[in-house]
């Protein structure tokens, strides 16, 4: 303390401390919030393809195509201590094989500063859902349900999964048309 | 350090940064306050707004105006209580310090 920089160092040091420790109040006043929030998904015009895969052994495999529509409000979610959510929507489903498939059809980066309210309809899935057999067609329990990770400030990264879940039971037959 | 402090141009390096012992106390004391009780208001205004950079804002904001009253020594806050020293001690004296070292050796 005796010299200007050593004055400087113990100014830095200590504005360091205060910094960290607002930080972790932070956290603190946010950990125990709930960050559900209700969504209204459907899941419309379901359609499984058998297309060849050479990947698998049986070299045949089950591609559905469908399109959703999502209506959810995330303006509750965001407090002071979320920077941002990674939204997606999952397919899980059982085969034979396979305790728990799980196959991520669609994601979104919502930012606080975004279009956090929404209202989406018709909207394609963004990746191909394919299973790695034919397991999809005639599957009576393909459950469709949104999660999001939400990225803080500080603290841990949370993932949360909406309040609501939709059961699809898919088609009989293949489609064989080339375009839906 | 001392070698960029040779590098400064003379009239500068004669300037003094040092300040007393009661002023280095009283300057870590109001450091500590200050950016304690920022740091307070600073969560207040952030979970009022909602607003994690606007608290940290206020503690920065805080820390610049604490660094205006502590890093300048100024002399009426840091310099009042200036260390009066002795005048040099007599080469006599100095050697009877000596011989009395040697004595508790």
């Amino acid at each position: 303390m005796h010299n200007l920089l050593s004055r400087a160092n113990a100014l830095l040091a200590f504005t360091l401390w205060v910094m960290a420790a607002v930080t972790a109040a932070c956290f603190l006043s946010t950990v125990f919030l709930d960050y559900t929030v209700p969504t209204k998904l459907t899941v419309n015009d379901v359609k499984v393809r058998n297309v060849v895969d050479y990947a698998t052994d049986e070299q045949q495999a089950d591609l559905a195509t469908l399109n959703f529509n999502l209506k959810v409000d995330f303006s509750k979610i965001f407090n002071w201590n979320v920077k941002q959510l990674f939204v997606y929507l999952v397919a899980e489903y059982k085969s034979k094989v396979n305790e728990v498939n799980q196959v991520v059809l669609w994601d979104r980066i919502v930012e606080r500063a975004d279009r956090v309210v929404m209202d989406e309809i018709g909207v394609k899935s963004k990746y191909y859902f394919l299973d790695d057999g034919t397991n999809l067609l005639n599957h009576k329990n393909v459950t469709f349900v949104l999660r999001y990770n939400v990225i803080p400030n500080s603290g841990y990264l949370r993932l949360v999964q909406s309040s609501d879940q939709v059961v699809v039971p898919f088609p009989t037959t293949y489609t064989t048309t080339r375009r839906s | 350090m001392d070698g960029m402090i040779a590098m400064l141009p003379a009239p500068l390096q004669k300037l003094s940064s040092h300040i007393d012992f009661q002023g280095q106390k009283v300057a870590e004391r109001t450091y500590q306050v200050i950016l304690t009780i920022a740091g307070i208001i600073g969560f207040l205004v952030g979970f009022w707004t909602q607003q994690l950079s606007y608290a940290m804002f206020t503690v920065l904001g805080a820390s610049a105006f604490t660094a205006l009253i502590i890093l300048p020594p100024w002399p009426f806050l840091f310099r009042k209580n200036p260390i009066v020293w002795h005048t040099p001690a007599e080469p006599q004296e100095s050697g009877d310090k000596k011989k009395e070292t040697k004595k508790t050796k």
